[in-house]
């Protein structure tokens, strides 16, 4: 009888015990670092990088922290990358790139950058995929969008896209396409360049430079397309909503995916200086259809189909 | 000498006119304050319309010309600033880069610029110094011009993070690339603001003008009463025939009219009163003067009938005379009665008769009177007596009786224009029942009541109660005197009766009289005739009529008394002092040279109280009566006298103790 009761009290003395060694550790647990494979740094919250960050977390299928530049703790982002203490930094636009790669050696897969600037191209441990579409993908696609376009107008900063451009006469050439590509140096000769060759083109190809691309300048190339009757083809949606006619936008979840691809090959071993810089491989096509109307330009519906439609 | 003409002028201004000024001062008052306030409010409403339109040209144009501006492109920048220029106030246009350097400039052909003292450069640079601190556009007004300078902004350049992308990070910052600048003339401001002045002249004055008319005719029907008003008093003040003035409203001005048409009656009525007691005073006097001739006549024409009564008189007596003789001296008293009774409706008339009360018969007083009351009244009045069969015996005047009873008769006539019935009733009555109203009627006695009626048109009430009053009289100026009523109320008070009117208007007008009956008989003067008392006393006559004197010194001597004669006033108490214990008795002449009779009656009576005097006179006087009682020692005898009366009274004075 008293050996029963004895044997009870001790048991549930002991279950006591563990229950507060329990919560002793949870409480009194070292504060270890998070043991991340990869840190995300993003230049800011908007939904392209968002989508960015989703398909490289959907690619990778690894662990990763993530870091907006543009949220107010983004002073302290040498000492959360050193905190997160991961194999590897995934930055998401320029800004991302530019800071991340100024606090750390690590291995760098960049996204959403304009063009793989000298800088970038000749670091070790660093690689990753431009927002470029490749002249001939999107030379491809004008021409499927609009088989009439002979002559097809731009306007560059040999600066900035002469490398662009020399691929892009060729790709041209393939599709039957003359491109009538005019140098610019500085953005206040844009509207002099665009009056100079609206008489003789077809279409007007506007390419991602930014000596070529201002607030006013896009508001004259604009204006000229609308009085020239010349389709105005960019790069984003943004100018199609302002009223070009059509644009080829980079695809923001395949650029993730590439780079979940890119890190994937990192952990399983391969340096990153073996992994290749790479454009956007995908294109996705928004259409102004009012724009369309507007310049009598027919759209097939095969393409319409495949299209993100504006219609304002 | 000026001063003093001017001055009234204002001040004899019509009412109206001060209206009219006074409203045309306002009008003027109004018309400069709001043409002036209109004019001022517009200027700043224009000038602020044009600085608005400065300030948007210029924003405008600074928005347009970003791409021109920014490539500092002619062709850019020409196309905005000439569609600017195209304002019809712009008369400059320019554009400069963010270093100050002009890239257009276009001016309006013809355009003046307004030069500032500070140099185009110096401005232009402190201008745009100012613009860049402030960010913001700049205004400047000179006389001619006004300037309008705005930024030229351009936005942020894009970034590789926004080239593709629309996020803002931080609100976008803009930039200044340049600078326009727009001049606009005031010219057509001021061709506007002229405009404004000439409608806000001219326009209100097409109002003004016919509200001046308006306002005229307005101040003329107001201040018309007023005129009607002024011309009412001016009517009253100047005799004119008085309209009343026509009250037109209900209003203070209405209700003045209408008290003064009251109070222009009232006036109306007090004048007309007034006239009317003039013409009756006038009257009065007429017939005061005209009395006083009468009496004047009827003395000295008394003295000579005496005489030729108291002869004829006494011819009678003498039984010597032979028919045809006697015939004469009959006609002779005949004729001397005549003249005799005519002296005495002289002083009836004149109203100077005494009282000389007697028992008389009241219905034989009527009938005395009776033919000459016929002749009183036209043919369409019927007389008509209705006499009591009793005789009514009443202690009267008969002089003064007659004249009431004539006076009631000429006022029973005159309500009778149209002719009636005039009736004289006489009755024996009891004081009993409402006819005597008034409490002096002695309830015990018996009253002799005459009433004099009519047929005519009748009294109201109003009339009835002011009928006896004196100088009262409905009659038209002229017509009566307004003392016949007075002096009948005031005979019948003497004799201690009461004379009552009761009328109804539209059908007549009776008269009552009462007077208090005597139970005496009536004297008969033919029976006293008959029998002459005589005595031999001594007896002082003082007469200044020699004739007279003579006739009663006759009369007195031939009947046994001694006589002693005095001429004048002074003579007579001569003779009295110097006969004093002889004189039983005084016959006195009331008026005599140097001293009147009453004088020497007076003197006389210091002397002897108790001496008996009769006074002689033509007509009697207020002060004779009023002097003395007739007592048993004094007694009165009128001329003209009459030997039998005198006797009489003489014998009978003389037998009184």
């Amino acid at each position: 009888m008293y050996t029963k009761i004895i044997n009870t009290l001790l048991f549930n003395s002991a279950l006591m015990l563990l229950k507060v060694l329990v919560v002793l550790l949870i409480i009194l647990r070292p504060s270890f670092a998070s043991a991340a494979d990869v840190v995300i740094v993003q230049s800011i919250s908007i939904k392209p990088y968002n989508d960015v960050l989703k398909g490289f977390k959907d690619t990778c299928k690894c662990s990763v922290e993530q870091i907006v530049l543009s949220e107010p703790s983004r002073a302290n982002l040498k000492r959360k990358i050193q905190k997160a203490n991961p194999d590897l930094v995934l930055t998401i636009g320029m800004d991302a790139y530019r800071k991340s790669r100024a606090v750390t050696s690590l291995p760098v897969i960049y996204t959403m950058i304009l063009a793989p600037i000298k800088t970038i191209s000749n670091s070790a441990d660093t690689t990753g995929v431009s927002m470029v579409i490749s002249a001939e993908k999107q030379l491809n696609i004008i021409k499927k969008v609009l088989p009439d376009t002979k002559e097809i107008g731009l306007l560059f900063d040999p600066a900035r896209s002469g490398k662009f451009i020399r691929r892009a006469i060729t790709a041209a050439k393939t599709e039957g396409i003359e491109l009538i590509a005019k140098e610019v140096n500085a953005s206040k000769d844009v509207p002099d360049a665009t009056m100079f060759m609206k008489d003789t083109i077809d279409a007007f190809w506007v390419i991602p430079d930014l000596t070529v691309i201002t607030p006013e300048t896009f508001k004259f190339m604009l204006l000229c397309s609308f009085q020239n009757y010349i389709p105005l083809i960019s790069f984003s949606d943004k100018y199609v909503e302002m009223g070009a006619l059509l644009s080829l936008n980079i695809d923001e979840y395949d650029i993730g995916r590439q780079a979940g691809e890119m890190a994937r090959k990192f952990f399983s071993g391969t340096s990153l200086k073996q992994i290749q810089k790479v454009d956007a491989r995908n294109a996705k096509i928004t259409i102004n259809k009012t724009t369309a109307e507007k310049l009598g330009i027919p759209i097939k519906s095969e393409t319409l189909k495949n299209a993100r439609i504006i219609e304002k | 000498m000026d001063k003093s003409c001017k001055q009234p002028d204002n001040k004899t201004r019509s009412l109206g006119t001060k209206i009219f000024y006074l409203f045309t001062v306002f009008i003027i008052v109004i018309y400069v304050s709001f043409s002036a306030f209109f004019v001022y409010y517009q200027s700043q409403m224009l000038k602020e319309h044009l600085a608005e339109e400065g300030r948007q040209l210029a924003n405008l144009l600074a928005d347009n010309l970003k791409l021109g501006v920014f490539a500092e492109n002619d062709d850019l920048l020409r196309g905005p600033v000439e569609s600017i220029l195209e304002y019809d106030e712009t008369i400059l246009v320019q554009a400069f880069n963010n270093e100050g350097k002009q890239l257009i400039s276009l001016a309006k052909k013809g355009a003046q610029i307004e030069q500032t003292e500070m140099s185009e450069l110096e401005k232009q640079r402190s201008i745009l110094e100012s613009i860049r601190i402030k960010y913001a556009p700049l205004q400047l007004s000179g006389r001619e011009s006004m300037e309008f300078w705005a930024p030229v902004k351009s936005g942020e350049r894009f970034t590789e993070e926004n080239l593709y992308y629309e996020y803002t990070v931080s609100p976008p910052k803009e930039y200044i690339i340049g600078f326009v600048r727009v001049v606009l003339t005031t010219s057509i401001l001021k061709a506007s603001l002229k405009q404004v002045l000439i409608n806000s002249t001219f326009i209100p004055s097409l109002f003004i003008i016919p509200g001046w008319f308006i306002a005229y005719y307005i101040v003329i029907r107001i201040t018309r009463p007023l005129k009607r008003l002024t011309q009412g008093v001016k009517a009253i003040g100047t005799d004119e025939t008085f309209v009343n003035v026509q009250v037109e409203t209900k209003d203070e001005i209405g209700r003045l009219a209408t008290a003064f048409n009251e109070m222009a009656l009232s006036l109306k009525n007090r004048d007309t009163e007034n006239k009317e007691l003039e013409e009756q005073l006038r009257q009065a006097q007429k017939m005061e003067a005209v009395g006083t001739l009468a009496g004047g006549i009827a003395h000295d024409f008394n003295n000579i009938i005496s005489v030729i009564r108291g002869y004829g008189r006494m011819l009678q007596k003498n039984k010597d005379f032979e028919e045809t003789t006697r015939n004469y001296v009959e006609q002779i008293v005949s004729s001397s009665n005549r003249a005799a009774a005519l002296t005495r409706r002289l002083l009836t008339f004149g109203r100077k008769q005494i009282i000389d009360p007697k028992p008389v018969n009241i219905n034989n007083v009527i009938l005395n009177v009776e033919t000459m009351l016929k002749r009183l009244v036209p043919e369409n009045v019927q007389f008509i007596l209705n006499l009591s069969e009793t005789e009514l015996i009443v202690t009267a005047d008969t002089t003064h009786m007659e004249q009431v009873i004539m006076n009631l008769v000429s006022n029973s006539r005159d309500a009778m224009p149209e002719g009636g019935n005039i009736t004289i009733t006489t009755r024996l009555i009891a004081p009993e029942g409402p006819v005597f109203r008034p409490v002096s009627i002695d309830r015990d006695s018996k009253y002799a009541f005459i009433s004099i009626e009519d047929t005519g048109t009748g009294i109201d009430k109003v009339i009835k109660e002011k009928i006896f009053d004196p100088f009262f009289t409905t009659k038209d100026v002229g017509e009566g005197s307004g003392l016949g009523l007075s002096i009948v109320y005031g005979i019948i008070k003497q004799h201690q009766g009461l004379v009552d009117v009761e009328s109804t208007p539209g059908q007549g007008t009776k008269f009552n009289i009462f007077l208090p009956t005597n139970t005496s008989q009536v004297e008969d003067n033919d029976h006293i005739a008959s029998i002459l008392p005589n005595g031999t006393e001594t007896i002082l006559i003082a007469e200044d009529d020699e004739y007279v004197r003579a006739l009663v010194s006759s009369v007195l001597k031939q009947n046994g008394y001694k006589v002693i004669e005095a001429t004048d006033g002074n003579s007579a108490v001569a003779e009295f002092l110097a006969n004093r214990d002889k004189v039983s008795l005084m016959l006195i002449d009331v008026f005599m040279p140097k001293k009147k009779g009453t004088a020497v009656f007076k003197e006389i009576r210091e002397t002897r109280p108790d001496i008996k005097a009769i006074f002689i006179s033509g007509h009697s006087t207020s002060h004779i009566i009023n002097q003395f009682e007739f007592t048993e020692k004094i007694s009165f005898l009128s001329k003209p006298i009459l030997p039998d009366e005198l006797l009489h009274k003489v014998r009978e004075l003389l037998d009184k103790q």
